[in-house]
Order: C-alpha cells, then structure tokens, then sequence
C-alpha cells in the first residue's frame, strides 16, 4: 500500500518537481551570475553610504575611531554626538556657496552641451562625407586622460601667449586674460563641453538613425522645409535621449571631482589643491574638510546634505519628463 | 527598404538637387563640419606644438617655434625625477587588472538579466538602474574610510574588487544587447548538452565581440585616465602617471618648484599614445556595437 501511493505520488508529482528544479537552477544561475555586481554594490556601494551616515553622527577626524592614552591622558574615540554637524553646514556659508556653483555650473554646462552634441549630430547626421573621419575627430577629446586634457587646455588659456588669448588679441581684445586664476568657470565649462560632447553626439546620432526614414518623406509631400522637419520629427522623437542625456548630465557634474583640480591653477598640492571659488564645487568642498582639514564627520554630513537635494532635483526632472518626453507610440520609445 | 532603392533615390535626389543653393548649402555644411573639427582638435594640436618648444620656456614664442625640440620627448620619457617607464608599467598593469574583469562580469550580469527568469529579477534590475543615480561623492570617500580599515591602502587590491563587482552601466548595455539574441541559440546549446555558464562562454561572448569593444574602451579610457583613485589611495613608488604628471615636471627637482610646460605637455602626449592607439584598434567593432545597442532612453 505504502510504496504503491508513494508509486503513485512519485508518477504524479514527477513532471511538476522536474519544472521546479528547471525554475530552481534558472534562479540559482541567474543568482550566481549576478552575484559578483551585487556583492560589489553591497560592499563596495551600500556599505560606505551607511559608514558615512554613522561618520555624519560622529566626531570622527581621522585618527580617534579608538580611543587612545597620551602622557597618562586617555581621549575618548569617536562618538555620538547626534546632529551637530548637519546644523553647523546647514549656517556654513562656505557650503551654501559651493552648491551654489555646482548648481550654476550644471546650469550652463548641461543645456549648453546637449545643444553642441545635437549639433554635431545633425551635422554628421545630414549625409556628409567622411562620416568616420568626422565622428573621430569629434570624439577625440573622450578618450585622452582628463590629465592630459587639463594640461592641454591650460596651453590653451595660458595667460602668455596661450590660443584663446591669441585669437581674442587678434580680433582686437586683450591678450593677456588670466584664464586660470581670474575665469576659473568659463574654463571648466569649456573643458567640460568639449569634453563631452563627444559622447552625447553618438548617443544623439544614434537616436536621430532609430526615426524612420518614411516620416521625412511624409513631411517632404506635406511641403515641411529642413527646419520644420526637424521641430515636428526630429526632436520630438529625440526627447526621450534628450531625457536620458540630462539625467546623465546631472550625474557627470555632481560627480565631478577631478576636473577642477587638474584646472585649478597650481597642481603641486595634490587633493589639497587650492581651487579657485569660481570652480569650487560641492565635492571639492566635501573632498577638503575630509582629507585636508580632518574633519570626517563635517564632511560627511554636507554630502548626507547635499545628497536629497540632488535626488529631489533629478526626481523633478525625471517627473517632469510626462509633459514633455514623447512617448505616443510604444514603437518609437 | 532595399540598399538599390535606397541608392535609386539618392541619385534623384542629387540630380534634382544640383543647383547654385545646394552648392552654397553644401559649402556651408563642409565649412561647419571642418571647423568644428578644428575646434575640437585645436587643444591637441597647441598641447602638442607646445611641447616642441625650448624646455624653459612657455607657450610665447612663434606659433611653430623652430627648431622643434624633438627631443623633448626623450627627455619625458627618460626624466630621472618623473621615472616614466615605471608609471607607464604600473599605469598598464592597474588598468587591466580593473578593466578585464569589469567587462567580464558586467557581460556575464547582462546575461544573467537578460537571460534568466528568477524571482526577484526586476527588482534587481530596477536597484541596478538606481544605483547609477548614487552621487560619486556619497560612496568615493567613504570607500576610501573603509579601504583605510581593512589595510587596503597602498595596495592594488580596490581595482581587482572593483573590476570583480563590474559596473552597472555596462550591465545595462550587455543585458540590452543580449536581450535582441535570438533565443533559439540557448536552446541549440541546451540540446547539445551545454550548461548555462558554458553557453555563456562559447556562445555568447565569441558572438558579441563589438559590444565587448564598447565596454573594454569606454572601461578601460576611464581607468587608464583615473586622477582621483591612484591619487587616494596609492603611495609615490605605487601610483600611476595621472597623479605624477599632474604636478608637472620639475626644472628644479627638490629646490624651487619650477614647472616646464613644454616637458610636461610631452609627458602628457606620452601619456595619450596608448588609449589613443587602442581606440583607433578597436575603432571599427566600436561604431558596429554603438549602432546596433542603440540607446533608448
């Protein structure tokens, strides 16, 4: 009786049990195969963001995580000592300040850039010749180390006799504007559209080749010029990569560390560096209280400050993406 | 629409086009085109003219000032206060150990998203997505409070574990590009008796060796050009050529700083040979995988 309904179970629970360890290795494959990303984002990602929040509530400094006994002294480590921290940048007009560029400098980099990589796009998008020739020369600036870049562009702007000041001086203005101490902003915008647009131009291009070549011919028979063609199709069609071009505009100048460093005028310093305040962002900020004044739990609140207003910004924009991002039909999403 | 029709058109068109407005448009076009070229070259070109100038002197003199100082180049290579060779070694070294294993496993998570039904999956996705949006500035330094910990400082270990963990951008672009194969292929290699990771191994990866050019160089640019790392986390003898060059090079090692633009805009030209010479080899697999992942926003 026994072995015949175990039989009988094993007959009917035979097809579904295979499926199920069919699904169960799928899963064990899918986790394994994602695992190393996830161990690194739980490492690696999670685990310093909550090391700063616990560093924010603390007087941490560098050297005091244990306590420690000097001259029959004993100092106590680093502790609690709740939000302090958090008020004394919220009356900190050095913060404020810093926020204030980085905010101005996205303001202009990411419209101005995303205007130049549309550019270049519809330029290599409206059947020159040398296409290659043409997006390498533009991509160029991509793939040499920010290093070189900097050093590059303060050839450029060299105040004796560096190529802006040149051609300002040719066409009758002075010549011996003092690009890295005196505009520190125009130039890191500068640095930074070019820099970029490289990129941005491959993403556009690559929207601009997705539209359907019928929807041209269409308005070509409607009578639509060059110019309406490309306020009606063109750049409705392109505001979802417009979209994703501004997100990741806002995420590239709020990671910026590197750049105003290398282009600040004297780089003997190393990260203590000193940054003009014109290019004195929010990271150099938090990047000097930590690693040149000491103070970790200062620094590590202005960044758990800083951090939600970036988010509640990004999630506007993202929002706001209903009213404008065209999503009419699910082929051309 | 067929290549002959295509070409059928275009021919009509540039007849029908040929007239005093579509020769003065295409000017216009090809002056554009050339001179925005121009613009985007120009720093290149003054870095790298300027680095043919007399050692002591700056950026002044004419725009081509004769005689080019052609050794200057030798001179950055073989500078005794700047030791290139051993940053280049060091450079080399420290970009693959972190760009190789990048683009592996951030292949490999593609295909386990693109690939896989598991329960939890689109959830994990979406994290991965979010984790893009994380400010640099809220991990960077307090990676380095925990590298500080656990006695990682001054070792190269962080570019072996951040090659390991892959990068969530690449994922999303492997997992696009995966989710366009056909999926008759996974069942081929099933019936031959082919594991998953083995199907992985032999039939995906020789098969998306444009979109692996896409990774490697957008990967392996960033790491060869990393400032920031090396110059946290690594000690003189350790570093790359980024924090070495970036002070510049030294007229008067130990006594005065005094910078030579010319010697280190060579060092910087140096610096530059490699990821260029590597992007112009990867060039053509390179404009195949951009156009057909395509982004989509």
């Amino acid at each position: 009786m026994a072995t015949e309904a175990n039989a009988r179970s094993a007959v009917v629970t035979r097809k579904p049990r295979r499926r199920a360890s069919f699904r169960r290795r799928e899963t064990l494959a899918f986790y394994g195969f994602v695992s190393p990303w996830l161990l690194g984002f739980i490492f690696l990602g999670l685990l310093p963001i909550i090391a700063g929040f616990l560093i924010s509530l603390s007087n941490f400094n560098g050297l005091n995580l244990r306590g420690y006994t000097v001259g029959g002294v004993h100092y106590r480590g680093a502790h609690y000592i709740g939000f302090g921290k958090y008020v004394r940048a919220i009356h900190d007009p050095y913060f404020w300040h810093s926020l204030e560029t980085t905010g101005k400098i996205a303001l202009i980099v990411i419209p101005l850039g995303i205007v130049v990589q549309i550019a270049l796009a519809l330029l290599l998008n409206s059947g020159v010749k040398m296409l290659g020739f043409w997006r390498t020369m533009f991509f160029l600036p991509f793939v040499i180390p920010v290093v070189a870049k900097a050093f590059m562009w303060k050839a450029i702007t060299d105040q004796d006799g560096g190529l802006l000041n040149r051609i300002i001086g040719f066409a009758g203005g002075s010549r011996h504007i003092d690009w890295l101490n005196g505009h520190p902003t125009s130039l890191l915008i500068m640095f930074l559209v070019w820099g970029g647009a490289g990129l941005g131009m491959l993403i556009f291009l690559a929207g601009m080749k997705s539209i359907p070549e019928e929807l041209y011919e269409a308005a070509r028979i409607d009578g639509a010029g060059r110019i309406r063609s490309f306020r009606s199709i063109t750049l409705p069609l392109l505001t979802p990569v417009l979209m994703f071009q501004v997100v990741t505009g806002m995420i590239v100048v709020s990671s910026m560390f590197q750049e105003p460093l290398l282009l600040s005028p004297n780089m003997q310093a190393g990260l203590g560096t000193y940054v003009p305040t014109g290019t004195h962002v929010f990271n150099i900020e938090a990047l000097q209280q930590i690693m040149v004044t000491g103070d970790w739990g200062y620094g590590a609140a202005e960044i758990w400050l800083f951090v939600p207003i970036l988010l509640l910004i990004t999630a506007i924009i993202f929002f706001s993406g209903k009213l404008w991002v065209y999503s009419g039909s699910e082929q051309y999403k | 629409m067929s290549a002959a029709a295509a070409g059928r058109r275009r021919r009509a068109r540039r007849r029908r086009r040929r007239t005093p407005a579509w020769w003065l448009g295409n000017l216009l076009l090809y002056v554009t085109v050339v001179g925005l070229a121009v613009i985007f070259v120009g720093p290149v070109v003054w870095g790298f003219l300027g680095s043919l100038r007399p050692i002591s002197s700056g950026i002044g003199g004419p725009i081509i000032e004769h005689p080019l100082q052609w050794h200057n180049y030798a001179r950055a290579w073989h500078y005794p206060d700047v030791n290139f060779p051993h940053y280049l070694k060091n450079t080399v070294f420290l970009t693959a150990l972190a760009t190789i294993p990048i683009v592996l496993t951030s292949a490999l998570a593609g295909f386990g998203f693109a690939r896989h039904r598991a329960r939890g999956r689109n959830q994990l996705f979406l994290l991965m997505i979010a984790t893009t949006f994380i400010p640099f500035a809220v991990t960077f330094l307090m990676t380095y409070f925990l590298f500080l910990q656990i006695h990682l400082i001054n070792t190269y270990w962080p570019w072996l574990l951040w090659g390991l963990s892959g990068n969530a951008g690449m994922i999303f672009l492997f997992r696009q590009f995966y989710m366009n194969f056909p999926s008759e292929l996974d069942d081929a290699a099933s019936i031959d008796g082919c594991g998953r990771l083995r199907t992985f191994i032999q039939v995906y990866l020789p098969n998306s060796t444009s979109i692996l050019a896409v990774a490697a160089v957008i990967m392996g640019v960033g790491w060869w050009g990393d400032y920031i790392w090396a110059q946290l986390l690594l000690n003189d003898t350790q570093t790359t050529l980024a924090p070495k060059l970036a002070s510049g090079y030294s007229l008067n090692p130990g006594g005065q700083s005094i910078a030579s633009i010319p010697l280190t805009l060579a060092g910087a030209m140096l610096y530059t040979i490699p990821p260029l010479v590597f992007f112009f080899l990867m060039q053509k697999k390179l404009a195949r995988g951009i156009v057909t992942t395509g982004v989509k926003g």
